[in-house]
């Protein structure tokens, strides 16, 4: 119970309006990866590079001057200079239908980042690396994993595993190229679970919710001490990220992201 | 259903932006001890509410409004009565 009443007004603009600058961000690409997600290449200028794992605001003004702010997740890596934003159409979202179905390039729309320091990570932190992703939750996972392979000898001596969670085989983000990094050589073993379809004949992954077996065969032992990354949708990020320290990992190396059907993550 | 339990699916990671306007440094990282019940987490970490006009970031734990911040026409309006105490950890330290 606190009896101080402690209340601070920051001036406004000034300083912190320096800072975190809202830049015009342009479509270039547009990139279809299931049929409810769309990933936007956007060009930034004088984008000042970011970290894998972080994010940005995205604030569209309509014409009567409303406006609607989200954040979304970088899924680029930072070698790239152009950023890709991987959206999943929300259906009764204010943002993200306009973002899947309608920006094309030459579109443009306010963005300010990067965004966040403590859901980040870059080969120069080491590893090992598990990646437990729901959904869209891959976006900032992607980064990481894109990162990794982009570092060379580097990258391939962080050891890193993915546990990727779809509602079904076409809703699999970014499936051929996690195809291609967990074949190339270099230490990244990738397994998916498929949550709501039955998984067509010859799949190799695992047909249930992420679970603590599931997570005890797919990740590291305790005592190898791996950073953990979670991102996916609420009662999916608090299952695993509980599961994962009752396996026995430090819940100090347990980093968490939440998104929510609003939210537009 | 509310505005609230709208955003109660998001965390304090979803408000970094706002965040970054109010404190110098990254709080999302920063490591805050709930004054309800102590107990120790990065911002990023807490629940949050009502991002449109501000925001409030809840503790996970025992539900305290640990950061309430709203925009106002002078500026931000920033209550941390909810945190006994905020460390912000430098960038390197990640």
């Amino acid at each position: 119970m606190s009896s101080a009443t402690t209340a601070i007004e920051a001036p406004p603009a000034g300083a912190a309006a320096r800072r975190l600058a809202w830049r015009q961000a342009e479509v270039v690409e547009r990139i279809a990866e299931t049929p409810r997600a769309t990933t936007l290449v956007l060009d930034v200028p004088d984008w000042p590079g970011h970290l894998a794992g972080q994010h940005v605001d995205i604030r569209l003004t309509a014409d009567d001057g409303y406006q609607a702010q989200r954040s979304y997740s970088i899924a680029s890596p930072p070698e790239v200079p152009r950023l890709a934003l991987t959206i999943t159409r929300l259906e009764r979202g204010e943002v993200s239908p306009w973002l899947v179905d309608e920006a094309r390039p030459g579109d443009r729309f306010e963005l300010r980042g990067p965004i966040g320091g403590y859901f980040a990570w870059s080969v120069a932190a080491g590893g090992p690396l598990l990646l437990v992703a729901g959904g869209s939750g891959i976006a900032p996972l992607m980064a990481m994993l894109r990162h990794r392979a982009a570092s060379g000898e580097a990258g391939r001596a962080v050891p890193a595993r993915l546990l990727f969670s779809s509602r079904s085989y076409g809703d699999i983000i970014y499936r051929e190229e996690l195809e291609r990094l967990g074949s190339a050589p270099g230490g990244l073993l990738i397994v998916h679970t498929l949550t709501h379809e039955r998984p067509p004949p010859g799949w190799r992954g695992h047909a249930r919710l992420i679970d603590s077996p599931m997570l005890a065969e797919v990740g590291f032992p305790p005592a190898a001490a791996p950073k953990v990354f979670v991102c996916g949708p609420t009662p999916m990020v608090e299952a695993v990220a509980e599961a994962v320290v009752s396996l026995g990992h430090d819940p100090g190396r347990v980093k968490t992201e939440r998104f929510g059907a609003t939210g537009g993550r | 259903m509310s505005r609230e339990q709208v955003y109660s699916t998001l965390d304090g990671n979803a408000a970094g932006g706002l965040l970054r306007e109010a404190f110098a440094f990254d709080a999302t990282a920063a490591r805050t001890t709930c004054a309800g019940c102590s107990r120790m987490m990065p911002m990023g970490e807490l629940r949050l509410y009502a991002i449109e006009l501000g925001a409030i970031l809840r503790c996970p734990s025992c539900g305290e409004a640990v950061v309430r911040i709203a925009r106002t026409p002078r500026g931000l309006w920033i209550d941390l009565r909810g945190a006994a105490t905020v460390v912000a950890v430098s960038a390197g330290a990640l």
